[in-house]
């Protein structure tokens, strides 16, 4: 086994479990529950059942979950976490929008080209991050620092930054949590 | 405040980091043209045969690779038809001394692969082998764990005693999204840094081509696309030039006719590429294969046809490829396929295995049979010639595997005094 199936797999693992400790039912649990829950749940989703684990099938499905994602569960995973950031939000969706679409070969333009090592690339995305670390905005700073650093010593398969910073996922979760948040803001204003 | 200043560092350490690795990247580097020249003369030489020889089960898209002993080793896959659950990449090895192919045997199953890469794998596709420039052979082939051929992914095996064994196999990641659709089927080629071209095409939503550049460790060092979705080009190759220059032929999946293979060219080793164009190659949506002799002329293989694949042409151009011509037709079924009724059909099967290959000559009841399960239906067959591969040994020689009926992977291979003397045949 590859060190990069083991990163892959602990991310894929490490997400489901953190979903499912969301579970309004389990939220209550104590933290000897939890644990042993979570304890549980990990065997059960790494154990091969017919030479194929749960994680592993995931992984054939949605590939290696990116760093961002991964933070972001962790950094939201208090029941009293700050959400996440509508910049923050902002910024996956759009940077999703034009990596998707290019990547789908609308044009002869192939956004994820960049993502191999490019320095404007890494320009670009230190400067979102030194922009984000003057707003304090803690999350979206260690988010691309982190991917960076995660590219950098090959922690997964791919070479390219953008598997790091981004994944499917997590862009429709930016997408779905931007509009929910849109329809709240409209509710209240309509309630003014 | 410490909290912002330990964040501060972080962002330092992991963009040092960041910097660092890509300003140690490859830089792009020119193309490792090496083309074979004839050393000795020899008399005209052409031989047919089938690679394969497993009958009652589909086969498709050969590629091959000459050894370092001077014989040459074939991959396909066969299942019991494309994109089964079954399918598995197979392979066989010549020897032009004995004049005869091995037998044939499994190099990799999708359930080996599914636990290799610890992920689920639902079908394997096609393989291409290619020899890297630290002298070991590598093995490219796709996989797809979501969909049809659009949710493909390509996995890649190295050998270093010429395929007799395998290294564990390894995802290449090329695509942000889910890591779908890369597919392979063109030869690779080299770059003078050793680091490897894979001519690869992506198919899901809209369908185009691309080169990736491998390390010589196999990472992925890049991804160029050669032509945006609504072209509709597929399964680029790559016909050198010389150390800069090369055109790109593709096949041509669009509606809008005429029906010609895509081109594209370079004047720099791949930094820059021309915008698409027809070429005049006819093509009708099918795979074609072509290679750079010494003197600079092309040599293709393709159904040289507006629709359909019943006949296969082997075509050179000594224009760098602006203009084509045809040396011989290694297929030509267009004809019988007017009368392909399942009887006319077995009676035609029955005359062309021996003349393919005498050794099948000896199970032809069974191998008509075979062809007719693939590709008979409601008493009604087709004919189909198809993916061509073809590849130039040391000694100068010509080997093209391609797809026969999907029943087996035919190999025609001759000498270029052969060429000559068909282009004499065709001129006068």
């Amino acid at each position: 086994m590859l060190i990069t199936d083991l990163t892959g797999l602990a991310g894929l693992a490490f997400a489901a479990l953190a979903l499912l400790l969301r579970w309004p039912r389990l939220v209550g649990l104590t933290d000897f529950h939890r644990i042993t829950l979570a304890a549980v749940v990990l065997l059960a989703l790494l154990m091969p059942i017919n030479g194929l684990s749960v994680a592993e099938f995931l992984r054939g499905m949605v590939g290696d979950l990116s760093v961002t994602t991964l933070l972001l569960l962790v950094l939201t995973s208090r029941k009293n976490s700050a959400p996440i950031a509508i910049a923050t939000l902002l910024l996956i969706a759009s940077l999703g929008i034009i990596l998707y679409v290019t990547a789908l070969g609308f044009s002869s333009i192939d956004a994820y080209r960049f993502g191999f090592g490019s320095l404007p690339l890494l320009a670009g995305l230190i400067t979102i991050a030194l922009l984000a670390w003057w707003q304090k905005n803690w999350a979206l700073a260690l988010a691309i620092s982190l991917a960076v650093l995660a590219w950098s010593v090959g922690y997964y398969e791919s070479t390219n930054i953008w598997d790091y910073l981004l994944d499917p996922l997590l862009f429709i979760y930016a997408l779905s949590a931007l509009l929910r948040r849109s329809l709240r803001g409209k509710k209240m204003t309509e309630r003014k | 405040m410490k909290l912002r200043v330990f964040i501060l560092l972080f962002i330092g350490i992991a963009f040092a980091s960041g910097f660092y690795r890509a300003s140690h990247l490859a830089p792009s580097a020119p193309f490792q043209f090496s083309p074979i020249a004839v050393t000795e003369q020899t008399a005209a030489h052409f031989e047919t045969h089938f690679a394969s020889s497993k009958l009652f089960i589909q086969v498709h898209a050969a590629s091959a690779v000459e050894l370092k002993d001077g014989r040459i080793r074939s991959y396909w896959f066969s299942g019991s038809r494309e994109g089964a659950r079954d399918v598995e990449i197979h392979s066989a090895i010549f020897d032009p001394l004995l004049s005869r192919w091995g037998d044939e045997h499994v190099v990799v199953t999708r359930e080996q692969t599914q636990q290799s890469l610890h992920r689920y794998i639902s079908k394997l596709g096609n393989p291409v082998a290619v020899r890297a420039a630290d002298g070991s052979l590598r093995l490219f082939y796709v996989t797809v764990s979501l969909g049809g051929w659009a949710g493909s992914s390509i996995t890649s095996m190295i050998s270093t005693d010429d395929g007799t064994t395998w290294s564990t196999p390894k995802r290449l990641i090329t695509s942000p999204f889910l890591n779908i659709s890369t597919l392979i089927k063109g030869a690779p080629f080299l770059y003078q840094d050793g680091t490897l071209g894979l001519p690869v095409y992506h198919e899901f939503i809209s369908k185009f081509a691309e080169i990736l550049r491998l390390d010589q460790q196999g990472n992925v060092l890049d991804k160029q696309r050669l032509a945006a979705g609504g072209v509709g080009t597929l399964q680029p190759v790559l016909l050198m030039q010389d150390e800069q220059r090369a055109r790109v032929l593709m096949r041509y999946d669009g509606i809008a006719p005429p029906y010609r293979a895509i081109t594209v060219t370079t004047q720099n080793a791949g930094k820059n590429w021309s915008s698409p164009k027809k070429s005049t190659m006819r093509n009708s949506d099918a795979a074609l294969t072509g290679l750079t002799l010494a003197d600079g002329r092309l040599l293709a293989v393709s159904n040289d046809l507006e629709r359909g694949r019943e006949a296969l042409s082997l075509m050179i151009s000594s224009d760098v490829g602006e203009t084509w011509q045809e040396v011989a037709k290694l297929e030509d079924q267009l004809a019988a396929n007017q009368h392909a009724d399942q009887k006319n059909y077995a009676e035609n099967i029955a005359t062309l295995i021996p003349q393919t290959d005498a050794l099948m000559a000896e199970k032809l009841a069974d191998a008509v049979e075979s062809t007719e399960r693939t590709t008979c239906s409601n008493g009604q067959c087709r004919y189909e010639f198809s993916y061509p591969y073809m590849i130039q040994t040391q000694r100068a020689d010509v080997h093209v595997v391609y797809t026969w009926n999907r029943t087996f992977i035919k190999h025609v291979s001759f000498n270029l005094a052969w060429l000559e003397q068909q282009l004499n045949h065709a001129n006068h």
